[in-house]
């Protein structure tokens, strides 16, 4: 039976080992290999003390050398923390104080940033370089550095360690409200019931290629990655200019012959204006699969009407429940403006909406979307308080007091049981996918001297979903990227504000709170 | 002042680089390094097509052209050549 996620990988190893299961560029790897490598590092783990339950982090550009990252850190009972490779060091080190991370598994790339790590706080003792077979630099001072030799040396065969499918495999950090990322603890089953639920509700087979477009903190990953493996498929890592080119894009699917595409719809929508498609492209391509935002309905209409061989869902889901509804988008007719549904919940998963007065919503009547179910992450690491909040009994269940999450995504029901997304409770905005909590940016201002009061708005974009726009109050004269320049050094690039405003004074309500309404009525948005 | 040096003030004000500025060389590779991403290459196109009087067609928008300072130099000095 199998229970823990690179159960997957094993099981497709021994069924097919020559098989491709991952494509890098130039580079690939068969299942044997992937699971011979994994192997020997999962036993190097083993050897530097790591034990089933601790946290060994990931940093180092998505690569063939990450996947097998990902399977030697679960083969070795522990679980991963995948790092955003270009964010500053500053989140990183909190990231790795915060979950208390010794071994560091890296690459060679990112050899000018250990020191800095280690320096702002870092409580890494071994770094572990995937990628290289000698490394020049010298680690900082407290560290050992192994390179890929030290892992060659070791046999083969899965180490034994035990582990049941409640375990901890993985955490993702999201940008938190209170300033500081939090990082959202997932089990082997809270992944698995979602990868199984793919593999079966689009039919993923060994012949298929999916993509993989999303980084690996990022829990889109998730489904590329373990849907493959549990199918015996090939996924193809999207490089780094396929992102930014339109052109890029399509040639990437073209010569890869994708089958499954899965992204956020930000992606999709520059596909469709500068791709340069003329319709009837791709003809391996059979699904495409988006999430994290809005997709604005003119973009996928267009795209559905140039690629009419190609089915369509929309998956849905905060981090906190991997994936827990979807929708697979029938025809959109000319004239349709409004968004598509986010859907209805996956197997083995149940959700419902809740009133401000706790209770059941009926269908139209709006309310915040509750999750339940066996995609429902673990808590978030190291902070009961926040997942108590986030983690209560079932308001709804009678006797059974099962914990059930609150997106704190607000919902109405269709008749026909679909549930359409209409905002959300607090400050947490997307923009391009990603999720940002707006406290958080404000946290990061408030952190410069200068800095009197800032407030930090969302303004609705069609094609990014938000744009960020602050406005300051300052002691003294200090420049614009001067700001941004600090803001760099503490949140990642796609949080930092695009639109600044400067003030005198912020506007109160008259409980004493800046008043974001009259902010953003003066901002003219 | 170059091309070179305007498109590297442009990328160092407006997209944020933040390494030292010496360290922006004109071969230095802005994609796989993620100076440019998704966003930041159509702040560019903006910028070339404002500053040099050109237009940029979406079947030129290929890393080919952006890859570089120096790339980007060499499609201007193409595209106000022809």
């Amino acid at each position: 039976m199998r229970y823990l996620l690179h159960h997957l990988l094993s099981e497709s190893a021994q069924a097919h080992p020559d098989t491709i299961a991952v494509v890098d560029g130039e580079r690939s790897i068969t299942y044997g290999e992937l699971e011979h490598r994994s192997n020997q590092l999962a036993r190097l783990l083993i050897e530097l003390g790591i034990h089933r339950g601790d946290r060994v982090g990931l940093y180092l550009e998505k690569s063939l050398e990450s996947i097998i990252g990902i399977y030697g850190v679960l083969k070795a009972g522990a679980a991963y923390v995948p790092f955003d490779p270009h964010a500053p060091t500053g989140r990183l080190a909190y990231i790795a104080g915060n979950c208390g991370i010794r071994v560091l598994l890296t690459g060679a790339e990112k050899a000018t940033s250990w020191a800095e790590l280690k320096r702002a706080g870092a409580p890494i003792e071994v770094l572990v370089v995937l990628n290289a077979d000698r490394v020049d630099a010298d680690p900082p001072r407290g560290t050992r550095l192994y390179d890929r030799t030290a892992t060659a040396g070791h046999i083969d065969g899965a180490p034994a360690v035990s582990g049941i499918g409640l375990d901890l495999a993985y955490i993702l950090y999201t940008s938190g409200s209170t300033g500081v990322p939090k990082g959202v603890m997932l089990s082997h089953q809270n992944a698995l019931t979602f990868v199984d639920w793919t593999v079966d509700e689009f039919e993923v087979r060994p012949d298929d290629r999916l993509s993989n477009h999303a980084p690996l903190h990022f829990d889109l990953s998730i489904l590329d990655i373990f849907a493959a493996a549990e199918a015996g498929a090939r996924v193809v890592l999207v490089p780094a200019a396929a992102s930014v080119f339109p052109v890029e894009v399509a040639r990437f699917i073209e010569r890869n012959e994708i089958t499954i595409w899965y992204s956020v719809p930000s992606i999709l929508s520059t596909l469709v204006r500068h791709g340069g498609l003329a319709g009837g492209e791709f003809p391996s391509l059979r699904t495409i699969l988006f999430a994290g935002e809005v997709f604005p309905t003119k973009y996928l209409r267009r795209l559905m009407n140039l690629l009419p061989h190609v089915e369509f869902a929309n998956l849905y889901g905060p981090t906190e429940t991997n994936v827990c509804t979807y929708y697979r988008v029938p025809p959109i007719p000319e004239e349709q403006t409004e968004a598509i549904p986010i859907g209805r919940a996956i197997a083995d998963v149940e959700v419902f909406a809740v009133t401000d007065d706790g209770r059941m919503a009926a269908p139209g009547e709006e309310g915040e979307l509750y999750v339940r179910g066996s995609t429902v992450m673990l808590g978030y690491w190291g902070d009961p308080e926040r997942t108590a909040r986030g983690l209560i009994p079932n308001p709804i269940g009678g006797e059974l007091h099962d914990p059930v999450y609150r997106t704190g995504d607000l919902v109405r029901e269709d008749p026909d049981g679909n549930y359409r997304f209409f905002g959300r409770r607090d400050a947490q905005i997307k923009s391009r996918g990603y999720r940002i909590e707006l406290g958080e940016i404000e946290g990061a201002l408030y952190a410069h001297p200068a800095v009197v009061e800032c407030a930090v708005t969302a303004i609705p974009d069609e094609l990014i979903t938000n744009r960020i726009k602050v406005y300051v109050v300052t002691r003294g004269s200090v420049q614009q990227a001067e700001l941004i320049r600090f803001c760099s050094d503490r949140i990642p690039r796609y949080m930092i504000p695009e639109l600044w405003e400067f003030r005198e004074v912020l506007p109160k309500t008259s409980t004493g709170k800046v008043d974001r309404q009259a902010l953003a009525m003066s901002g003219g948005v | 002042m170059t091309v070179q040096d305007r498109l590297r003030g442009f990328i160092i004000d407006e997209l944020r680089w933040d390494g030292p500025g010496a360290a922006l060389t004109n071969d230095y590779p802005l994609i796989e390094r993620r100076v440019v991403d998704s966003m930041g290459i159509y702040q560019i196109v903006t910028f070339i097509e404002g500053e040099f009087g050109i237009e940029v067609f979406d079947e030129e928008l290929v890393p080919e052209h952006f890859g570089s300072i120096d790339e980007i130099a060499l499609f201007i000095e193409a595209k106000r050549a022809s």
